[in-house]
This record gives structure tokens, C-alpha cells and sequence, in this order.
């Protein structure tokens, strides 16, 4: 489910930004990976601050306009998406945070 | 024996029969897997698996009796090992085709072995250098190691997580403890074998390795207490930490 949602986003960032495919969605990647974030199992939740506090630093870095707004919008798009599509708590983020009791 | 070293043995057969027991009954609130295969992994590898087998040694003036204490001691804890295996697979790595394949094989060594004590109806270890008996603690060890470095890496993800707001303190410092009595364990074990292989004595009979064995099981203990019944002060002291 992540993936298709990490996919979502690096259309729409490649959307409204000047990036690539391939430059999209390695500026993803990169920011998911100093995030601690699995693209793979990430939520909504996750792509949504990595959106918020990483992102605007690595697209200002590669020059794009506007970072912050265009992080924003799609930090808003992903909670959006994420709202319709929660995961069912088998990360082992959640299974961890369940066996303590 | 220096009494000193049945410290570390108590510790963990102590620890993992309180974790085990609480993570079962976690379990029946949640009938969610991983916390089964955490239990039957904890339980059967510790107190039941070990304890049945300590049991064999300390009872081999009764053949009968201690020979059923190996096979429950075997079973237990190859259902433990396989269970931990299956956890590490189905938490960590669901969609690998090689963890799956993993698995597999390490369910089909495990009952490979234990077909053959069945069919020989001799569960005692038959000496030092036993391949049966190194196979299996091998698989043991193996386990162990890849579900500590699993939580390791977890835990190097969490941590990034959580300076940004991202993750709990509490869980995160748990993929931390669990990575560490994970591998203590494990490393433990794993030290034993390498040692029977070496020297060509039963690792039991080896001082060194012995109370190597204890220390390692002393503070595997601590750690998987501290992951799994973590006492409130030590949540204080997780907690404090992450807010400065």
C-alpha cells in the first residue's frame, strides 16, 4: 500500500515541479532514507512530515521555486490520500509498540 | 560450580518465563501473530527448552525420565527457534522471497532433526561433536543473530524517526533492547558451539564457556526485561532522555 502511496506523491511531485521521473522520486527516496522511513511501509503519516521537514531543504537545494508551498500541498495531498487508505497496524513499528502490552 | 554463575542462568530462565508467559497473554487479547511467535520463541528457547534439557542433564540416573526431558527440551525449543525465525520473516522481511525460503529451510532442518531422534527414540546427546546437537544450536544461533541485527536496523531507522517527532521513545529504545538480548543470546550460544567444535568437549563441560554462557545470559535477560516489562522508572528515564 505504501508503495502505490510513495508513488502517488513522486507524481505529484514530479507534477509540480521541474524534476524528472527518475529525479523525483530519488529526491523522495533520499528524504525518506535520512527520515528513517521505509518507502515501502511508510504511512501517510510519515510521508507526511518527511514532506514537511525534509523535503523543502532537498528541493531548494535543487533549485526548485517555492519549495516550502510546494511541499505543503503535497504534504496535504498525502494526508489526504493517506485518510482513505490507513494501514492495518503490521509495520513493525506497530507490533513493536503493541508487545510492550 | 561457582555459585556466581547460576546467576546468569536464573536471570534469563527467570526473565524469559515472565515475558513469555506476559507475551501470551498478550496474545489472547490480541490474537495477532507476531506476539505468539515472540512468545513460543521466548518460552521455547528459555525456560522450557533450556529447563527440560538442564533437567536431562541433572537426571541421567533416571535414563527414562531424562530422555523424555531432552525430547521436551528438543521440541520446545525447535518449536521456539522456528517460531522466532518465522517472526523475524514475517515482520521484518514479508514480501522476501529469500527470508521465506530461509524459513523454510530452517523448518525442514529442524524437523529433519527431530524425525531423527523420534525414529531412534534417543533424545540424550550422544557425546561431544554430536552433529545433530551442533546443527541445531547452529540454527539456534543463526536465528537469534538475524533477528538482532534485524531490530538493530530497526532501531537505527527509529532513531531518525524520532528526532522528528516521528516515533515513541519507548518503542524505539525496545527495537533497541531486543536487538541487544537478542544477539547476547545468540552470541552466547554461538560461542559455545564454536567452542565444542575447537576444543571437542560438551561446551557444558567447559568452564570458560560456561561462564561465558552465564554472563552473556545475565544480560540478555536484563535487556529483553527492559523491552518487554520495562519498569515505570526506566520509561521515565527513555522519556526524559528523548525530551532533552
Amino acid at each position: 500500500m505504501a508503495d502505490s502511496l510513495f508513488e502517488k506523491i513522486a507524481e505529484a511531485l514530479e507534477a509540480s515541479t521541474s524534476l524528472s521521473r527518475l529525479e523525483a522520486r530519488g529526491t523522495l527516496r533520499l528524504a525518506c532514507k535520512e527520515a528513517g522511513v521505509d518507502t515501502k511501509n511508510a504511512s501517510a503519516h510519515h510521508f507526511e512530515v518527511v514532506l514537511q521537514k525534509l523535503m523543502p531543504n532537498e528541493l531548494e537545494a535543487r533549485g526548485i521555486p517555492d519549495a516550502a508551498g510546494v511541499c505543503e500541498t503535497l504534504a496535504t495531498a498525502a494526508r489526504e490520500l493517506g485518510a482513505a487508505s490507513e494501514s492495518g497496524g503490521d509495520s513493525p513499528e506497530d507490533i513493536f509498540g503493541r508487545l510492550g502490552g | 560450580m561457582n555459585p556466581l554463575i547460576l546467576i546468569g542462568f536464573a536471570a534469563f530462565f527467570v526473565v524469559a518465563l515472565i515475558v513469555g508467559v506476559r507475551l501470551l497473554l498478550l496474545w489472547r487479547r490480541t490474537r495477532q501473530l507476531p506476539e505468539l511467535l515472540m512468545a513460543i520463541g521466548v518460552l521455547g528457547i528459555g525456560p522450557v527448552g533450556f529447563g527440560c534439557m538442564l533437567t536431562g542433564v541433572l537426571t541421567t540416573s533416571n535414563p527414562g525420565f531424562s530422555n523424555a526431558s531432552f525430547a521436551l527440551g528438543m521440541i520446545a525449543s525447535a518449536s521456539g527457534v522456528l517460531a522466532k525465525c518465522v517472526f523475524n520473516w514475517t515482520v521484518y522481511r514479508r514480501s522476501s522471497i529469500f527470508a521465506m525460503t530461509v524459513t523454510v529451510a530452517v523448518a525442514a532442518t529442524l524437523l529433519g532433526l527431530l524425525g531423527l531422534h523420534v525414529m531412534n527414540g534417543q533424545w540424550a546427546p550422544s557425546g561431544a561433536m554430536a552433529w545433530d546437537s551442533l546443527a541445531r544450536s547452529s540454527t539456534q544461533v543463526a536465528c537469534l543473530l538475524w533477528g538482532s541485527t534485524e531490530s538493530m536496523l530497526y532501531w537505527s531507522k527509529m532513531k531518525k524517526r524520532q528526532k522528528l517527532g516521528m516515533a515513541d521513545a519507548v518503542i524505539v529504545d525496545r527495537f533497541l533492547m531486543w536487538g541487544l538480548g537478542a544477539g547476547f543470546a545468540g552470541f552466547g550460544t554461538g560461542l559455545g558451539v564454536v567452542a565444542e567444535i575447537i576444543i571437542g568437549v560438551p561446551s557444558l563441560q567447559i568452564p570458560w564457556v560456561v561462564s561465558s554462557s552465564s554472563f552473556f545470559g545475565f544480560v540478555a535477560a536484563v535487556a529483553i526485561y527492559l523491552a518487554f516489562v520495562p519498569p515505570a522508572r526506566y520509561i521515565a528515564f527513555i522519556r526524559g532522555r528523548a525530551r532533552a
